[in-house]
């Protein structure tokens, strides 16, 4: 299925995206959509080194205008710059059976969503010439891909993703331990999961991560079932990952679960900024784009703060 | 301790409506349906789920506890409200007072007699006053009398605190199935009242099925003060025993066409069927019976609330008194399906004509006249009845006139005091006496012999001779317009009869004491009297101012033919009178007047072997045997002064109609004005309650707006407004109008029922639907 011209969203929605069946063709789409210029340099932030000039495109930070190239040609440009040196991008992938959760009126269950942002983060390091790196973990690391700047290198990616079982049940934080230990270098650390852990656990683990010097970026991937509870009628909820099942009243229990929720969110994103971890919270329904600019745009927001 | 139970606080009108608490049991389906129709959803996120659960658990459980016990209780509430409590507001008075007193009036008429599913109307009062003693405490009292034929029998005068006493006289008590007088039991009641501990809680229980005839028609003005007044005194609970309307076809009543009735002569026998049921009585069977043998048998369909007359024929071949019998097939009332008559057939009517002026020329007899025409031969062509013998005045005292069905005193000079004793107890004892003086007539003779304080005609006077034969230019005319005597039936609107032709030209005058029972049949046109008729004891006699003989005194027995007629008329209505005091009511007094001899008993009994006791009372017109109440129907053979007569008794015809009065008519109709508690015998251990407690039916309505209040209650609880709970609410409001408009309707109360249940139905299927899994 092809999306209209002129209408770039249709490439991230995930609804058009769910009906796409394999995650190559997926890929492929979501690359298209990145192609069309819709966004541009994402990791730039990280170069200090003058490049090149390159017409100004929304989205870009006015900052980079070069008004001296503006006086004489009364057009806009930007100035983009070399990186001083590479960095290793590692997208660190949640497939434990939690990420398998869906609800009825979401198109992409947790995990395909995650992997829709991950080829999508993947293929925009490489492009700038980055090197990434892909790992899959549940209750452990069960898959690595290592880190590679070869354009090609997204297709292996791609291969291992595609390839995941999620079927395990999720250790987020031992999980993060033993993978800093296999992380040859410092880079930017990208977690997709649901970090639906207890909170010290997973703390833990990113701490470990932040303490081998990796710049980590968490993006929390939750259906909007899960965060708005919208249940109407009596409700077994039946644990994935052989956690207990609950026979309950959701309309009784609507308003407790959503504090629950929200309390978890909320020390969540108090440990994320005291350790300069940036946190997004993405819900399925969101449009790939979309997530990746939010996600960028707290990532820069913090980068700031910590300048 | 008290021996028997106490009294409970809380009692109901509609106990059967406490099946409606099955009801009860659909908001606990609900609740356990609504937590199997569960949907399944696999969920990763139990970290908060399970912290959810386990903060709520606790709030969760209460609040689904909490709901199912408001809308439980809700339903409980709504059910009791139909059954209509009554609450006994007055309890804690009860038990510092401590002694109650009960009067139990017990209605013991013939209806009472009446079948129902379980035993008899009369069994149902009997059970409801003795589970009244049942549930008494020691201390308690009671009296009881019954209502059953003229006057109420009092049983137990005086309070009785034994109740094993009082359950005696109870079980003792039989249904008399007289025609019971509502009237009379409430100054007896009253009597009763008087005598009772004044301190005593007490409550007159007026156990009865209140048939409309007896309770409704009669002396309801005299009842509703009495009751009135009892109602000041005492708390008055009516105990309805009549299950329904019974279906009941009665034999009401019997008479014979002819007022006598002679051998082999076609008599007319017409009987008289009343169905009181609303339903058509179809192809009934009705049997004649004479002297216990079926004669004939007729099938008949009654309409429904109908009298039917129905005529047999019969023919008796042989004269006497016979035994006639109506009977149909027995039904929920059997003691009205038969009705007994006594026929007295003659051979010949035997009667004396005494003459007073004999003579040797043709028709020159007193009696020729009188006698050619009630017997005018076989040459006439017209036959009577009639066995006319003829004697001189001196053969009077020689014959016994209870030989003869009639005796006419024609032209006698005068008579002895003997003559006139032996007359007068003749007509007193049933027979009947023609005066007919004469020319020869001794006036003060007849006044002081036949005319006295103890004569025949007590109250009238043979004053003058008015006229003279021999002046027939000055000639009396008969009032021939003024004909209301039953003697006059035949001449009554029937003009040319024959009566406006006679000319008088000579007659006694007569002066009749207007006190008197004297009534005058014929009078002239002045007003002076032709034919005077007077009852005389169980008989009657007749005066007759003009001479019927050849004397020349009037053309009435030469011309126009009434003299015959009218002299048959005369006799027919006499003799038939004979067999008027021939029937008698069950429960009733029955009067014979006779000639009592010194040292003679009356005796009396019924086919069955059954005596009736009888007495002889001596009063100023003379004696008689009197039986103060006829205990049972069937024929009574009465046997005084070697005469023996044939009394037919049968039950009061207007208790065949079991129709009963409804509480609302027993209000309008008797106590407009006063507090009184009704109750069907069914529901007895209310009323009784009720009674003694001042019972009301505010306990429905305060269940109700408990419903209200509860229904009120879940809304806010479950923060929502479910269709089953729009449904309770929406039936309880209509249960509210439904009892407020017809508070005695059983009916409207079960079709309410049933709305509330087809209600629940459809919410409980809207409520499945919308707890259905998506």
């Amino acid at each position: 299925m092809r999306p209209k011209a002129g209408d770039s969203r249709n490439y991230f929605d995930p609804k058009v995206l769910s009906e796409l069946g394999g995650l190559e063709l997926r890929a492929r789409r979501i690359m298209e959509g990145l192609v069309a210029g819709v966004h541009k340099s994402p990791f730039q932030g990280f170069s200090v080194e003058f490049a090149e000039h390159r017409e100004y495109s929304p989205g870009d930070d006015f900052r980079h205008i070069d008004w001296r190239v503006f006086g004489r040609t009364d057009r806009y440009y930007v100035r983009t710059y070399e990186q001083e040196t590479n960095f290793d991008c590692y997208i660190v992938v949640d497939s434990s059976e939690s990420m398998q959760f869906r609800s009825e009126p979401s198109a992409l269950s947790k995990f395909e969503y995650s992997q829709m942002l991950a080829v999508a983060l993947g293929w925009l390091v490489l492009r700038q010439r980055d090197s990434a790196g892909l790992c899959l973990f549940d209750r452990e690391v069960c898959d690595m891909v290592p880190t590679s700047n070869a354009p090609a290198h997204i297709h292996r990616m791609i291969d291992s993703i595609d390839t995941a079982r999620t079927s395990e049940v999720s250790a987020i934080g031992s999980s993060l331990h033993s993978l800093t230990r296999r992380l040859p270098r410092r880079g930017v650390v990208v977690v997709l999961s649901d970090l639906f852990e207890e909170h010290d656990t997973l703390l833990g683990g990113l701490k470990n991560l932040r303490h081998a010097g990796h710049d980590v970026s968490l993006i929390q991937i939750v259906d909007p079932a899960e965060q708005d509870f919208p249940f109407d009628g009596p409700t077994l909820f039946r644990g994935m990952e052989s956690l207990a099942d609950h026979s309950v009243d959701p309309r009784s229990l609507a308003k407790a679960y959503r504090e629950e929720f929200a309390a978890f969110q909320k020390q969540l994103r108090f440990s994320c900024q005291r350790q300069g971890i940036d946190h997004t919270l993405v819900r399925t329904e969101e449009s790939v784009d979309t997530a990746i600019a939010r996600c960028l745009r707290a990532r820069r927001m913090l980068a700031g703060a910590r300048r | 301790m008290s021996r028997y139970p106490s009294t409970l606080a809380l009692s109901l009108l509609n106990p059967w409506m406490l099946l409606g608490l099955l009801l009860a049991a659909i908001p606990l389906m609900i609740h356990l349906f609504y937590r199997r129709r569960y949907q399944e959803v696999k969920w990763a996120a139990v970290l908060f789920l399970s912290g959810a659960v386990k903060r709520n658990a606790q709030k969760n459980r209460l609040q689904q506890l909490l709901l199912l016990l408001l809308r439980t209780l809700a339903l409980i509430a709504l059910v009791f409200a139909f059954a209509r409590p009554l609450i006994n507001s007055n309890l804690a008075a009860i038990d510092s007072v401590g002694q109650r007193h009960s009067v139990f009036v017990i209605d013991a008429s013939l209806s009472m007699r009446c079948r129902q599913d379980e035993g008899t109307r009369f069994s149902a009062a009997i059970n409801v006053a003795k589970e009244i003693v049942e549930a008494s405490n020691k201390g308690d009292t009671f009296q009881l009398l019954t209502i059953a034929g003229e006057t109420p029998e009092v049983i137990l005068g005086q309070p009785t605190a034994e109740p094993l006493d009082v359950l005696a006289a109870l079980n003792g008590l039989k249904c008399s199935g007289f025609g019971g007088a509502v009237q009379p039991a409430w100054p007896a009641t009253r009597r009763l009242l008087k005598t009772a501990n004044a301190t005593a809680q007490t409550t007159v229980y007026v156990l009865s099925d209140f048939q409309t005839k007896q309770w409704g028609t009669e002396g309801t003005e005299a009842t509703t003060g009495d009751l009135s007044e009892i109602a000041s005194r005492a708390k008055l609970s009516f105990v309805d025993v009549s299950e329904s309307l019974a279906p009941n076809l009665s034999v009401s009543g019997v008479k014979v066409d002819q007022k006598f009735v002679t051998a082999n002569q076609q008599a007319t026998i017409r009987v008289v069927l009343q169905n009181s049921d609303k339903e058509k009585a179809v192809d009934r069977d009705i049997r004649l019976l004479v002297d216990d043998l079926v004669v004939s048998t007729q099938r008949v369909s009654v309409n429904a609330f109908t009298r039917l007359t129905f005529p047999f024929q019969y023919r008796a071949v042989s004269a006497g008194r016979h035994r006639v019998t109506i009977e149909i097939d027995a039904d929920r009332l059997p003691d009205d399906n038969r009705v007994h008559q006594v026929l007295n057939v003659y051979d010949d009517i035997p009667i004396l004509l005494v003459n007073g002026k004999p003579s040797s020329r043709h028709m020159g007899n007193a009696t020729d006249f009188l006698k050619l025409s009630l017997a005018p031969g076989a040459d006439s062509g017209w036959k009577t009845p009639y066995d006319v013998q003829v004697i001189s005045e001196v053969e009077l005292g020689t014959v016994d006139p209870a030989d003869y069905a009639a005796v006419f005193l024609c032209n006698v000079r005068q008579f002895t005091t003997d003559e006139a004793i032996r007359l007068r107890n003749y007509a007193h004892s049933g027979g009947a006496v023609v005066i007919c003086p004469g020319d020869l007539a001794d006036l003060p003779n007849y006044n002081s012999q036949l005319f006295g304080a103890s004569g025949l005609l007590p109250g009238v006077q043979l004053v003058s001779m008015v006229g003279s034969a021999d002046r027939p230019q000055e000639a009396f005319e008969f009032d021939s317009e003024n004909l209301s005597h039953p003697m006059m039936t035949v001449y009554r609107g029937n003009p040319g009869h024959g009566l406006e032709q006679v000319l008088t030209f000579q007659y006694l005058k007569a002066v009749v004491n207007e006190s008197s029972t004297n009534q005058s049949v014929l009078k002239f046109s002045n007003g002076d009297p032709v034919l005077i008729e007077s009852a005389v004891g169980a008989g009657a006699c007749c005066l007759v101012t003009v001479a019927g003989d050849d004397s020349r005194w009037s053309t009435w027995n030469t011309t126009s033919g009434t003299f015959v007629s009218l002299m048959n008329e005369v006799t027919e209505f006499l003799v038939s009178g004979r067999d008027e005091n021939r029937q008698a009511i069950v429960g009733e007094p029955w009067t014979r007047p006779i000639v009592a001899t010194v040292g003679q008993v009356p005796f009396a009994a019924f086919d069955d072997g059954a005596e009736q006791p009888l007495r002889v009372v001596e009063n100023t017109t003379g004696d008689e045997i009197q039986a103060d109440t006829i205990v049972q129907p069937g024929f009574l053979s009465v046997l005084m002064s070697e005469r023996q007569q044939l009394v037919a008794c049968n039950f009061d015809p207007a208790e065949a109609d079991l129709r009963t009065l409804s509480v609302s008519q027993i209000r309008q109709r008797l106590l407009p004005d006063t507090d009184f508690s009704y109750a069907k015998a069914s529901q007895f251990a209310v009323i009784s309650d009720a009674a003694q407690t001042n019972a009301n039916n505010e306990g429905a309505f305060v269940l109700f707006a408990l419903v209200v209040a509860l229904l009120i209650a879940e809304q806010l609880l479950a923060s929502r407004v479910g269709t089953l709970a729009w449904a309770v609410f929406a039936t309880g409001c209509l249960a509210v109008l439904c009892l407020a408009l017809f508070p005695d309707s059983h009916a409207f109360t079960f079709i309410v029922l049933v709305l509330a249940a087809m209600l629940l139905a459809f919410a409980f299927r809207q409520y499945k639907r919308s707890v259905a899994p998506s």
